[in-house]
C-alpha cells in the first residue's frame, strides 16, 4: 500500500509486526483486530490489521511504501449562491487567521449554522499558497455532502474524494476523504478541517485522533468544527481559539424540545402501537407534514416498523447497514415516505423540509446525538422550524444538557 | 471475538444450542443483512432478477445459443450493497478474513459430485491478490476440491463487453499436472465467486466438457 510520506521510499520493512502485534498505520495494537492465515502464496502465515483493512490492507508481508507528492499552487477560486452571514463572515476571518497563524481552531456552531461554507475562504487562500488542503469527517454521509458542495463552490479544483470502497484521486492536494484515510498521509496537509468533530468514533478512538496530527505538516493548521465540543477539543485549540457561532445562517431560534414522560417499550413488546406516538404522528401528517421516529435499538424498530406501515403506509425503516438506506432517504424528500423510523444513523448530514422529529427511549440517547437530532428541524429559510417530542420513560443529565445548551443557544449564549 | 465483517464484539449467549456449535465469526445482524434476497420476479435458471417485461431470461437465452447448458446453476448470496461491500474488500483490499464468512454460507451438497473444480486466477491477479479467492472459500469451509484449470486471462472482465469476451478465445485450460480424462463420465461441479453474464463458468465449462463428464452443474457465492 502507499502510504504519502516525504520523499523516503520505504517508511517500514513491514505494516505490522506479527510479534508484537501492532500495526505501523494507524497505530492499532488490540490483539482481537488481527487476523492471522497461512497463506500458499507467500508459503508463510500472514498477519493484517483490521482496523484499517478498508483502506487496503496492512500487513505482516508487505513494507509500508511512501511517494512523496510535489507541492502545487491553484487558483482555487469558488463561487456561493448566498451572501454568508454576518456571523458567518466573523467566522471565516478566524479560520483565515488561524491559518496565516498556524494555529488550530475548534469552531463552535449550531446545527445548520453553515459551517462548511465557513471555511471556504481559508480552503481557497491554503490552495493559492500550494499548501495541501483536507476536508474530513468520521461520518461517511457527511463525506458524501460535503464533497457536492466543495464540487459545486470550487468548480474549477481536482478534489479527491475518499472513503471505504470509493476513490476518485487526482494528486492529494485537495482531498475530502473520512478520517480513516488519514492514515495514509503522514506530514502531508497543511489545513486540516474536522466536520461533525464529536461522532462517532471520533472522540473514543485515539488512534483517529492521532491519525490527524500524524497526517498535519508541522506548521499546519487544524480546524474542528462540532456542535457539542468536548473538554479534550477545547483543549486542543486552546480556549482563546474557540470561535461560537450560536445562530443560524437564517437567523431563527432552533426549536426547543417538548418532553413526553413514558414509556413506548411495553406497548411495543405487545405489538400495540403506542397511543401518543400514534397520535404525534397523527398530527404531523395533518398538517401535511414529515416526522422522522428516532428509535434506540434495532430490534425495537424492527417490532415498531409493521405497526406504523400499518396505519401509515407511506413510511419506511432504516438503518446503517440498511443497503437501501440512500433510496429510502431520498424517498422521504418526495412524497412516497412521510413517516421515516431509524437509528441515530440519520441523526447528521440529513435534510428534509417541512420536518418534525419525535425521539422514542429518548433516556437512551447521549447529549451528542440528541443536539443532532434536533438539529435536523428547521435547517431550511421556508421552513425555519417544527417539533420535536422527546418520549421519554424518566428525565436523564443527557436530556437536561441538551434543552440548557439549545436554548442559551438562542440566547446567543453558549455553555462553555 | 469480533465479527469479520462489521468488527463489532460478538456476546456469545452460551445456552443447550450454542454449546455444541463451532463459534461463528459473523454477528447476527450482518448475517441477517447479508443473506437477504431482493423482491423481484427471477430466472428460475440463473436467479437474475428480470424486467417486468421481460418474459425468458436474455442472459440465459444468450448463453444457450453460443455454451452447452448446464445441469444446474446455485448461488448463495444475492448481490446486493451490503454483499457488494463484502467482495470489495475481499478481493480489492484483500481482506482475506472474509473467506471464512463467505465458507459460513456455502451450503452445497458436494459429495454428490466427483470432481469440484475451482474458477483459476492469472498469475498476475494471484501475486496480486496474494490468493484465489474462490480456493480460499473451499479451504475455509474444508471441501475438497481439483485445482484442474489454469488462465492465461488478465484483462478485468469488466472492462471487456460481452461481445469482446464471446469473441476472445477460451482463456481457460487444463492444468499439466491433473489428468484431465478422468472427467469422462463423472459428475463435476463448477465454482466461482460471482457469476455476472456467466460467460467466466460457461467458459471454464466448456473446456470440461471436452472431456465427457456426464454433467456440469455451477455453484457461485454471488448472483450479481
Ligand atoms: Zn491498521
Ligand atoms: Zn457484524
Ligand atoms: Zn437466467
Amino acid at each position: 500500500m502507499l502510504i504519502k510520506f516525504g520523499d523516503g521510499e520505504v517508511y517500514k520493512s513491514q505494516g505490522v509486526d506479527p510479534v508484537k502485534k501492532i500495526c505501523r498505520r494507524c497505530g492499532n495494537n488490540s490483539r482481537k483486530y488481527f487476523y492471522r492465515y497461512y497463506s500458499r502464496f507467500h508459503g508463510s502465515d500472514v498477519t493484517y490489521c483490521l482496523k484499517c483493512v478498508s483502506i487496503g490492507r496492512s500487513d505482516s508481508v508487505t513494507p509500508l511504501t511512501a511517494v512523496h507528492v510535489e507541492r502545487a499552487v491553484e487558483s482555487c477560486r469558488y463561487h456561493l449562491d448566498f451572501d454568508l452571514s454576518d456571523g458567518q463572515k466573523k467566522a471565516s476571518d478566524r479560520v483565515v487567521q488561524a491559518l496565516e497563524n498556524n494555529e488550530n481552531l475548534l469552531l463552535y456552531a449550531v446545527t445548520g449554522a453553515g459551517k462548511t461554507e465557513i471555511s471556504f475562504e481559508a480552503i481557497s487562500l491554503a490552495r493559492q499558497r500550494g499548501l495541501n488542503v483536507a476536508f474530513v469527517s468520521p461520518r461517511i454521509d457527511v463525506v458524501k455532502e460535503v464533497y457536492l458542495r466543495l464540487t459545486a463552490a470550487f468548480k474549477d479544483a481536482r478534489i479527491d474524494l475518499l472513503y471505504s470502497g470509493v476513490k476518485v484521486a487526482f494528486d492529494h492536494r485537495f482531498t475530502v476523504c473520512t478520517v480513516h484515510q488519514l492514515y495514509n498521509h503522514i506530514s502531508h496537509f497543511d489545513l486540516i478541517i474536522v466536520d461533525e468533530t464529536d461522532a462517532f468514533p471520533l472522540p473514543e478512538d485515539s488512534q483517529l485522533m492521532d491519525a490527524i496530527l500524524r497526517a498535519a505538516t508541522e506548521k499546519s493548521s487544524i480546524i474542528l468544527m462540532t456542535a457539542t465540543p468536548s473538554k479534550r477539543m477545547i483543549n486542543f485549540a486552546g480556549r482563546e481559539n474557540v470561535v461560537t457561532l450560536t445562530r443560524r445562517y437564517h437567523g431563527y431560534d432552533l426549536a426547543v424540545p417538548e418532553i413526553i414522560r413514558g414509556s413506548a417499550d411495553r406497548d411495543i413488546q405487545k405489538n400495540r402501537l403506542p397511543e401518543t406516538l400514534h397520535m404525534l404522528i397523527q398530527n404531523v401528517i395533518a398538517q401535511n407534514r414529515r416526522v422522522l421516529v428516532f428509535v434506540p435499538e434495532i430490534s425495537m424498530m424492527q417490532q415498531l416498523f409493521p405497526l406504523i406501515r400499518e396505519k401509515y403506509p407511506l413510511s419506511a425503516s432504516v438503518y446503517s447497514q440498511d443497503h437501501e438506506r440512500y433510496l429510502k432517504v431520498d424517498s422521504m424528500r418526495g412524497d412516497e415516505t412521510k413517516v421515516l423510523l431509524t437509528t441515530t444513523i440519520l441523526e447528521r448530514g440529513v435534510t428534509f423540509e417541512n420536518l418534525d422529529v419525535i425521539v422514542l427511549g429518548a433516556e437512551k440517547f447521549n447529549t451528542n446525538s440528541l443536539i443532532q437530532i434536533c438539529g435536523r428541524v428547521g435547517r431550511k429559510v421556508d421552513d425555519p422550524t417544527g417539533s420535536i417530542w422527546f418520549m421519554a420513560a424518566h428525565h436523564t443529565g443527557s436530556i437536561r444538557r441538551t434543552i440548557k445548551i439549545i436554548k442559551s443557544f438562542n440566547k446567543g449564549e453558549t455553555a462553555i | 471475538m469480533i465479527c469479520l465483517y462489521c468488527h463489532a464484539d460478538i456476546k456469545e449467549e452460551v445456552n443447550l444450542i450454542t454449546l455444541f456449535e463451532r463459534s461463528r465469526p459473523l454477528c447476527s445482524s450482518c448475517k441477517m443483512s447479508l443473506s437477504r434476497w431482493r423482491e423481484g420476479r427471477r430466472c428460475k435458471f440463473c436467479h437474475r432478477l428480470m424486467q417486468a417485461d421481460e418474459a425468458e431470461c436474455a442472459d440465459c437465452l444468450f448463453l444457450s445459443a453460443y455454451y452447452e447448458r448446464p445441469g444446474e446453476i446455485m448461488s448463495m448470496l444475492d448481490y446486493h450493497d451490503t454483499v457488494k461491500m463484502l467482495f470489495h474488500r475481499y478481493k480489492f483490499t484483500k481482506d482475506a478474513a472474509l473467506a471464512e464468512v463467505l465458507a459460513m454460507f456455502l451450503e452445497c451438497r458436494f459429495g454428490e459430485y466427483d470432481f469440484s473444480i475451482p474458477i483459476p486466477v492469472s498469475e498476475v491477479r494471484l501475486a496480486e491478490r496474494g490468493y484465489n479467492q474462490t480456493e480460499m472459500v473451499l479451504d475455509a469451509a474444508g471441501v475438497k476440491y481439483h485445482d484442474a484449470l489454469f488462465t492465461e486471462k488478465v484483462t478485468r472482465q469488466s472492462e471487456l463487453g460481452k461481445m469482446d469476451r464471446l469473441s476472445a478465445k477460451n482463456p481457460f485450460r487444463f492444468k499439466a499436472d491433473f489428468n484431465a480424462d478422468a472427467l469422462e463420465g463423472m459428475k463435476v461441479l463448477v465454482v466461482d465467486d460471482i457469476y455476472t453474464t456467466g460467460i467466466t463458468v460457461h467458459q471454464a465449462a466448456e473446456t470440461l466438457f471436452s472431456k465427457k463428464p456426464v454433467k456440469i452443474d455451477m455453484l457461485t457465492f454471488s448472483k450479481a
